[in-house]
């Protein structure tokens, strides 16, 4: 009575198809049909589309699409130990740095914490407004007890931050050199921002323990990392033809121009790169919390899931807060590098 | 052939004008049910669903929720009509509202109640058997990876395990470890089944996981419902180990549903599953990869001798063809 | 290697230069097979046929020039003729599809990539038409971009730069970023930066065109007056025919991709060979470009006694109109450091005012 029947009546696959009985289990909408006591029939226009899990009804022989994501997960399983053998000692060093931030920031009393980053951010931006804004902010987070999750969410930015940009401009300018390389990375960039996170992490616990931080530090990074990588392939290409023409014509070494004229040209739109990794960093925080990291998408969760919709609201707003101190700080920073540009 | 083949599709059309009319089951109209997001609670709506759609003509809305959301709802704005699995045990705001009047508890569905508990995996047990109590774990931490599995922050056995935990563990150097969220404590247990390694933590049944992976229970000692109570509670002064008590699963609907639609409430009063049902169920979907839907017709193709009684006459003739 | 290169054929004596590059049967092929390309040209396709048939494009066809020591051989050309082109092979900005380059007798296309980067460090500096300079320097770092390329001693560095920017009038702006200065300064910027790399070579890619017509004419001058201390080989790429008629020693007209002639600018003036020459210098004030010693008569024998006074060899046909007040019966002595070399008639001054007619299918259509 299945709908394609005919087709392995008609090439003659019918015994083969009968041998192997993998039937699957009925449908609603054929124990619908059964209630009703019509018989399952289909109008011409009603013909489902031949998919696995329509053959398998006329064909046992045919696997059905379940038994298809079941082949997946079996072959992940399979190289399960052999990929943990290689990517847990690669991936440790990120668990390392991210414990250790962590209890650095945490650790250190909040009158040396708060005053070594308001220095930082003087030194970096030479803006005594950003400075009065920055000291407000940690003092109104401390005010309403979050202190603890701000830094600990702080710490954890920080570390992946930095590993995104290590990593990424390198990346970025390997892009930039060539395109073979460029038109393989694009497509890899993309499914990073936008394969659902949960995709890769779940497996990932069979890798690593849920307990370890760099499963969260992986679920930051690789989201994060896309924009500096892209923004300093453009950055590079786009450096001005004729600066470049010029240093090959006296001669520059490829380092030397790298370092002398690309890099520095390149570097406004390196720096938006940075500050939009910051950014989303950020955005990845609750995220991050789903798979144990502490900080403010604790509380976010916490929110949610008792429908304490205060909790969430307020630690939502301190996740902005952050973003916006960190967005004006990276921002004031890395222009003051751009003299020349910023006159 | 053509002239058999027209008659055949206008009775066809006829039939399913029939049963799709809503004019004709006057006594219905539309339902608004929860699909609560595990997969006991997936099974309960979709037998549900069937039943009120084929026994009764029903327009149902399935609306894809978790216990508390769900109880808030329905206080406020009077809708989902129907409340599917609500485990009273993770909802603290339940018996306030019971109380009030807001809901209308219709029955347990999972009539043995749910069982809420700590775990360790078979294959350990086989290999120490003092694991198989609280105090046999304390003195040999190591043999579970001195760690605990909590639930996630914002789930109510998150604070509860919390509690017990800071009575018992003491020197122990057990970590209670807390989970970001269901479902890497979910992947938890199965990470550590592939690789045979220890694990010690909370879980409920019914459910796949432990329809799937042979858990064995931790004895904490009996239940005490004072203990119990001071332990929900996140500033518990006196934290003491006491055993989860059965957790009632109950069914929920509005008043004005069960003013509105006496015959659907009666049969949604008799929806009822032991553990055992349930359990095999669920093993049977994690066996087959089923869907939901899927799990429901196994359910009422192979138990014939329970759900025709939860129905009243009208829909039981309606559905007779599949009553054997 | 003293190769006679430069015939000339006004009677003029020869100098004999040394030829410090020079470019032998180089051909250019711009596409996705320029050695298919090649072949066809080879053939005698053209280049509109060779794009239209085969989707290559002609950059080069068939280039024979030798750059003489110490002298300024201006590359002209309209847009599209493969000028730029053709100035960027020499320090293999652009790699040709065939032929030779030789600088001071060795083919740099057997380079290596080191070798090449040394050659451009040392041997060749390059001014560019849109001056090119690195706009997160300042101007001093700027000139001495060459030396910190060689990696030599910053001390030094500053002073030389320093000093060549003095050279070229801009003393003061040391400091200041390109971005800040007008268009004229930042080229000078640009020479001080060639000029101090001390590199033999100089090529300038239409070093003046993006100038404004005042500050050209100084611009000019300037080099002018450099290259009188410097003797560099300078390679100049130009469009404009006054420039090239002004500055050089050796003059190559390049029309779509091939030498249409090439030579010193005034006998090409006198006796240019295509009607696209004809064409091409039809318009020059040819009393201010031609020099007495193009069109004299040289002397056979002792001096005519008629003769109205004396005029040097280099005065340009202009100031002559001017001495004799217009009266074409007049005659005078050509010389040269002081020792008659030819004799002029005003008559043959006034008939070489006159260019040969232009073509009928030429550029111009009167």
């Amino acid at each position: 009575m299945a709908a394609y029947d005919w087709f392995f009546d008609l090439v003659g696959l019918r015994e083969w198809c009968d041998a192997e009985k993998t039937q699957g289990a009925m449908s609603m909408a054929e124990l619908m049909a059964k209630a009703n006591g019509a018989a399952a029939e289909t109008a011409w226009w009603d013909v489902p589309f031949p998919s696995l899990d329509t053959l398998n009804k006329s064909c046992g022989a045919v696997s059905r699409t379940r038994d298809f994501t079941v082949s997946i997960e079996n072959a992940f399983l399979g190289v399960k130990d052999s990929l943990k053998a290689v990517l847990d000692p690669l991936t440790q060093p990120l668990s390392w740095m991210l414990d250790g931030a962590l209890s650095l920031f945490v650790s250190t009393p909040w009158w040396l914490l708060i005053g070594v980053l308001l220095m930082i951010t003087y030194y970096a931006s030479r803006n005594v407004l950003v400075t009065i804004f920055v000291a407000f902010s940690f003092f109104l987070l401390a005010f309403i007890d979050h202190y603890t999750y701000a830094v600990q969410t702080l710490s954890i930015i920080f570390v992946c931050t930095i590993i995104s940009v290590l990593l990424g401009v390198p990346i970025g300018i390997a892009m930039s050199k060539s395109n073979t390389f460029q038109r393989f990375t694009i497509p890899i960039l993309d499914m990073l921002q936008t394969l659902p996170s949960f995709v890769y992490l779940i497996p990932l616990i069979f890798l690593f323990s849920v307990t370890e931080s760099k499963l969260y530090g992986i679920a930051i990074i690789m989201y994060a990392i896309v924009p500096v990588v892209r923004l300093t392939d453009l950055g590079i290409r786009l450096v001005d033809k004729d600066v470049i023409e010029a240093a090959n014509a006296f001669g520059m070494s490829s380092r030397q121009k790298l370092f002398g004229v690309e890099i520095p040209l390149a570097l406004p739109n390196i720096m938006a790169g940075i500050n939009q990794t910051i950014m989303m960093a950020l955005a990845m925080v609750v995220i991050a919390s789903l798979v144990s990291a502490p900080g403010l998408g604790t509380l976010v969760l916490r929110g949610i899931r008792n429908l304490e919709l205060g909790v969430g609201l307020v630690s939502g707003f301190a996740i902005v807060l952050l973003a916006v101190v960190l967005d004006r700080v990276s921002k004031a920073s890395l222009a003051r590098i751009n003299t020349a540009h910023s006159h | 052939m053509k002239i058999k083949h027209l008659k055949k599709s206008i009775g066809t059309i006829a039939l399913l004008a029939a049963f799709s009319g809503n004019s004709h089951a006057a006594d219905c109209g539309e339902v608004s049910i929860t699909e609560m997001d595990w997969d006991s609670g997936r099974v309960v709506t979709a037998v549900a669903k069937f039943l009120m759609e084929q026994g009764h003509g029903c327009a149902v809305t399935v609306v894809p929720s978790a216990s508390v959301p769900a109880l808030a709802s329905l206080a406020e704005t009077g809708k989902p009509d129907i409340l599917t699995e609500i485990w009273t045990n993770g909802a603290p705001a339940y018996p306030a509202m019971v109380e009030s009047g807001k809901i209308e508890p219709l029955t347990e569905v999972l009539s043995d109640g749910g069982v809420e508990a700590w775990w360790v995996p078979t294959y350990l047990v086989e290999k120490h058997p003092e694991l198989a109590t609280l105090d046999g774990i304390l003195a040999n931490p190591e043999l579970v990876g001195s760690r605990f599995h909590n639930c996630p922050v914002g789930w109510t056995c998150q604070v509860i395990n919390t509690n017990i935990a800071k009575a018992a563990f003491g020197e122990s150097g057990i970590e209670d470890f807390i989970h970001g969220s269901g479902e890497t404590l979910a992947a938890s247990i199965g990470a550590a089944f592939e690789s045979e390694e220890p694990w010690f933590g909370y879980y409920w049944a019914p459910t796949s996981i432990l329809g799937k992976y042979p858990m064995t229970m931790v004895d904490i000692g009996p239940s005490v419902p004072e203990i119990h109570e001071c332990n929900s509670m996140e500033d518990c002064a006196t934290p003491k180990v006491g055993a989860y008590p059965k957790s009632v699963v109950t069914t929920v609907v509005s008043d004005t549903f069960s003013a509105g639609n006496p015959e659907v409430t009666d049969m949604m009063r008799n929806l009822q599953f032991t553990n055992t049902q349930m359990g095999e169920l669920l093993a049977w979907k994690e066996d087959n990869n089923a869907s939901a839907d899927e799990t429901a017709v196994k359910f009422f193709t192979d138990y014939q001798d329970v759900w025709p009684n939860w129905l009243g006459d009208d829909a039981k003739e309606k559905l007779s063809a599949l009553i054997k | 290697m003293a190769i006679d290169s430069n015939q000339q054929q006004s009677g003029q004596q020869v100098k004999s230069v040394n030829a410090k590059v020079v470019i032998r049967d180089l051909f250019k092929i711009f596409g996705d097979d320029p050695k298919m390309g090649l072949e066809q040209v080879r053939n005698g396709v053209d280049k509109s046929d060779l794009l239209e048939h085969h989707g290559q494009v002609l950059g080069l066809r068939d280039i024979n020039v030798d750059i003489g020591e110490g002298q300024i051989t201006v590359i002209m050309g309209l847009s599209g003729s493969g000028k730029s082109t053709l100035i960027r092979h020499l320090n293999r900005l652009i790699e040709p599809t065939a032929g030779e380059i030789l600088v001071d007798g060795v083919d740099v296309m057997t380079y290596s990539k080191k070798q090449l980067r040394e050659l451009r460090q040392t041997q060749m500096s390059m001014v560019f038409q849109k001056f090119a300079l690195l706009p997160h320097r300042t101007v001093l770092q700027n000139a001495g971009t060459a030396m910190r390329v060689r990696g030599e001693d910053e001390e030094l560095i500053n002073v030389e730069a320093y000093k060549w920017l003095e050279r070229v009038g801009l003393k003061g702006v040391e400091n200041q970023y390109p971005h800040q200065l007008s268009g004229g300064m930042q080229q000078r910027v640009g020479i001080a930066r060639a000029l101090t790399s001390n590199a033999p070579i100089m090529l300038m890619d239409e070093a003046f065109s993006a100038l404004d017509p005042l500050i050209r004419t100084d611009m000019q001058n300037l080099l002018l007056e450099l290259q009188q201390d410097l003797h560099k080989t300078i390679v100049f790429i130009t469009h404009d025919l006054d420039e090239s008629l002004k500055i050089a020693d050796h003059l190559v007209i390049l029309k779509d991709g091939h030498i249409v002639q090439q030579g010193e600018p005034q006998d090409i003036l006198l006796n240019p060979k295509d009607p696209y020459i004809e064409d091409f210098v039809g318009d020059i004030n040819r009393a201010r470009v031609l020099r007495a010693r193009s069109i004299m008569t040289p002397l056979n024998g002792s001096v005519p006694a008629e003769a109205q006074g004396q005029v040097d060899h280099d005065d340009t046909l202009e100031s002559i109109i001017a001495r004799s007040g217009g009266d074409i019966a007049h005659a005078y002595v050509v010389v040269k450091d002081g020792v008659p070399v030819g004799t002029l008639d005003m008559t043959v001054l006034l008939k070489s005012l006159v260019p040969r007619i232009s073509s009928d299918n030429g550029v111009r259509n009167y």
